[in-house]
């Protein structure tokens, strides 16, 4: 195996991994013929400039000399968030990936290609957690040590955690190929991460306002283990030490173990298991559709997870001041359904604007057979509408159940996140099948399909709301619950905008 | 030579594969008959290493493949029965990624994709792209070329004619031809029975994971008071004991 081969396989797999980059390269055909230079430059040294100075900034405002508990906090945050994050990039690449069957045939020896993987693992972990070395370097610097260690320490620390990280992901992934029972089990788990990835970085968000919060009031608090020995140069080295043989050692000695049984078959195993998928009494539609959405984490993740996070969080600070949320409740209820719906349908990867060419090639195949289109992109549309609805209702009907606001206004919160979200969804859905596209390999690729100009209007529109949200709170005291009229009456006008344009649509399907 | 030595192969509890023995010498073209699900793919894809086989050997010039397998993968040339692979990657990436692991030199390569590019009609400008781009057979032909880059003793075709142009078609069983006059080996699946009288030495109709015959289309045809190979074959497929599931 030479060198040139292994860079190669290298590349393959950095452009799999890295879809949104990778395609905007592929667009541009005068960067074209650069583009895995212009790729490791962007995930080597742009992208991680970029992350150090905005994090500088960002952990600026922390007094990490007064509180190293901070420190504690971020630096086991990153670490996890490294875990998790990496642990799919680790699946999609090791255990999910299309490629495997072409390397079987090559002369290329497995351990070159599992050593290109295991690189591009790193290089994903890489970016994760580079918020270390500024964290490190503000805490250096803020307990007074010299320019020498300020720079060295964090470096060192990082590069152990990154270490550490693989060998640990490598070593988890070495379990899972062996395990059968996780073939059975394998999307419930993969669901499972994306779901602790997002709690993980709601309680990042919410620990460090508690942070800064509790911990301002105290001049010195506890010491947390990583600041206690990353303030001890020797311990600091040890631990650098310590962090990177066990990452070197469980690398090598489960890479042994992939590179015995990485060519083995799984398909079998996955077909038998995909057939008990399809033992229940759901339709084929449902039962089709179920799949197409939850057979692949970055669908979920692109289509439903990602924008939950943005509404959840502004609500929640809001509930600080509880007493003045449920003097207003209507109000507030109804601003967190609109914000939902808002960040949701904004997001272009929402699950009705790609339910469509979700189905990829199945979909032209669809048109051809002697069924109603209409009806069917319908279905689509309740059933995407469904699936995204869940979880905001749950959040609405559980956390203001929770806090006891009134059951009425609740009730009112979720049929207007309904209509919103239904007249939002048509447009979406509209725009999946004038845009539809068959030949994506990462659902994220089809946000490529939406213009610059639709990106600033769904960021606008996003400001919009938590502008109306924020005034709404704060007049509703003078204009009473007559500040919901506009509400309503935007509610009405969207759904019957709604109504004509899918009218429309219809009626030039049946033309 | 390719030597299949009692290959058994099994998918859960279906039998693919049920002791296949084929010989296949130096400079023939041979064809892999049957219905679907007959095992053709199967019988490529133990060959290619792709998949394990359960029972019996494979023998490439008397090295056993679980023994040399890598060495015997330099040997093949693979085309598989999808064109659907590596479509992110631009064409010319692909064939330079395949000619290093074969270790092609930059001059040889060159000239081969020149000579191919030429043979299979395929225009600079319309290849200056992704795989994702092409047309199946476009991307049929890419693959081709990619598997024949490295001047393979053995080519492995699987369904290889399928989305080609007519020209490109004809071109491709001229090369097959040649191939096998200098003394190489092709070995290909088809389901076009015609395709298979025009081109093979020798085939090998299989049903079940069972070999019915191997021989040649003459002696075939001298077994059975029949002389059209459609209606021979599918007698044969009826009426050999073997039960259907």
């Amino acid at each position: 195996m030479n060198n040139k081969v292994f860079l190669d396989i290298l590349k393959i797999d950095i452009l799999y991994g890295n879809p949104n980059i990778a395609s905007r390269y592929l667009k541009n055909k005068k960067k074209y013929k650069n583009i895995f230079k212009n790729m490791f430059l962007n995930i080597l040294l742009f992208q991680p400039m970029l992350m150090i100075v905005s994090y500088l900034l960002l952990f600026f405002m922390y007094d990490l000399k007064q509180n190293p508990e901070m420190f504690n906090f971020i630096y086991i945050f990153f670490m996890f968030l490294g875990l998790s994050s990496g642990f799919m990039v680790t699946y999609n690449i090791f255990y999910n990936s299309d490629d495997i069957e072409i390397y079987k045939y090559l002369p290329i020896d497995v351990t070159e290609i599992l050593k290109s993987k295991t690189l591009t693992i790193l290089l994903n972990i890489f970016g994760h957690i580079i918020p270390v070395i500024p964290l490190g370097i503000l805490f250096y610097l803020k307990n007074n040590f010299n320019i020498f260690e300020i720079i060295i320490y964090p470096i060192l620390i990082y590069s152990a955690s990154l270490l550490f990280l693989t060998g640990i992901l490598i070593a988890i992934i070495s379990l899972l190929i062996k395990s059968l029972f996780f073939k059975k089990i394998q999307k419930f788990f993969i669901g499972f991460m994306n779901i602790f990835t997002l709690i993980l970085i709601f309680g990042f968000i919410f620990g460090i306002q508690f942070y800064s919060r509790e911990l301002s009031n105290f001049s010195i608090a506890d010491k947390g283990i990583f600041s206690t020995i990353f303030l001890n140069p020797l311990y600091t080295l040890l631990i650098v030490c310590l962090l990177s043989v066990t990452g070197i050692f469980l690398y090598l000695k489960s890479i042994n173990e992939i590179s015995k049984t990485y060519f083995k078959d799984n398909n079998i195993i996955r077909n038998i298991t995909n057939k008990k998928h399809y033992k229940n009494k759901l339709s084929f539609f449902t039962k089709y559709h179920l799949d197409l959405v939850f057979k692949d984490s970055a669908t979920i993740t692109s289509a439903l997870v990602t924008s939950f996070i943005f509404p959840i969080s502004f609500s929640f600070s809001f509930f600080r001041n509880i007493d003045k949320l449920r003097e207003f409740s209507l109000v507030a209820i109804i601003n967190v359904a609109l914000l939902f719906a808002v960040a949701q349908y904004s997001n272009f990867t929402n699950l009705s604007s790609i339910i469509i060419s979700l189905e990829k090639e199945n979909f032209n195949y669809i048109k051809a057979l002697p069924i109603n289109l209409f009806n069917y992109i319908i279905k689509k549309l309740f059933f995407s509408v469904f699936i995204s609805a869940i979880f905001p209702l749950v959040f609405i009907f559980g956390v203001f159940l929770y806090f006891k606001f009134n059951l009425i206004h609740i009730f009112i919160g979720g049929i207007l996140y309904i209509i919103f979200s239904l007249s939002f969804s048509i447009h979406s859905i509209i725009f999946d099948y004038k845009n539809f596209r068959s030949d994506w390999r990462n659902v994220n690729e089809l946000f490529s399909r939406v213009s610059k100009i639709w990106q600033f209007l769904a960021i606008l529109c996003i400001s919009v709301v938590i502008i109306v949200f924020v005034a709404s709170m704060i007049f509703a005291s003078i204009f009473k619950n007559y500040i919901l009229i506009p509400y309503f009456i935007i509610a009405v006008i969207s759904l019957l905008i709604s109504y004509f344009r899918m009218n429309k649509f219809r009626k030039s399907l049946e033309k | 030579m390719i030597h299949l030595d009692g290959l058994y192969k099994k998918y859960g509890d279906k039998v693919a594969l049920n002791g296949v023995d084929i010989k296949i010498n130096d400079g023939e073209i041979f064809g892999l008959i049957g219905h679907n699900g007959a095992g053709k793919s199967t019988i490529i894809k133990s060959l290619v290493s792709i998949i394990d086989f359960d029972g019996g050997n494979i023998f490439v010039d008397n090295q056993n493949l679980r023994e040399y397998r890598d060495v015997i993968k330099t040997k093949i040339g693979y085309v598989p029965d999808s064109p659907d692979i590596f479509l992110r990657l631009p064409v010319s990436f692909y064939w330079d990624f395949i000619a290093k692991v074969y270790q092609v030199s930059e001059e040889v390569k060159n000239n081969r994709i020149a000579e191919f590019k030429k043979i299979f009609d395929m225009n600079d400008d319309d290849y200056n792209c992704n795989i994702e781009e092409l047309s199946h057979g476009m991307r049929q032909k890419v693959i081709i070329v990619g598997a024949l880059i490295s001047n393979p003793k053995i080519w492995i075709l699987d369904e290889p004619l399928t989305g080609l142009d007519p020209q490109s078609a004809y071109n491709l069983k001229e090369l097959m031809k040649k191939h096998a006059k200098d003394g190489n080996i092709v070995l290909f699946s088809t389901h076009i029975l015609e395709v298979a009288e025009s081109l093979c030495n020798r085939i090998c109709i299989l049903k079940k994971g069972n070999v019915l015959f191997t021989g040649t289309i003459d002696e075939l045809k001298a077994n059975n008071s029949i002389d059209n190979l459609e209606s021979i074959y599918l007698k044969m497929i009826d009426e050999k004991g073997i039960q259907d599931e």
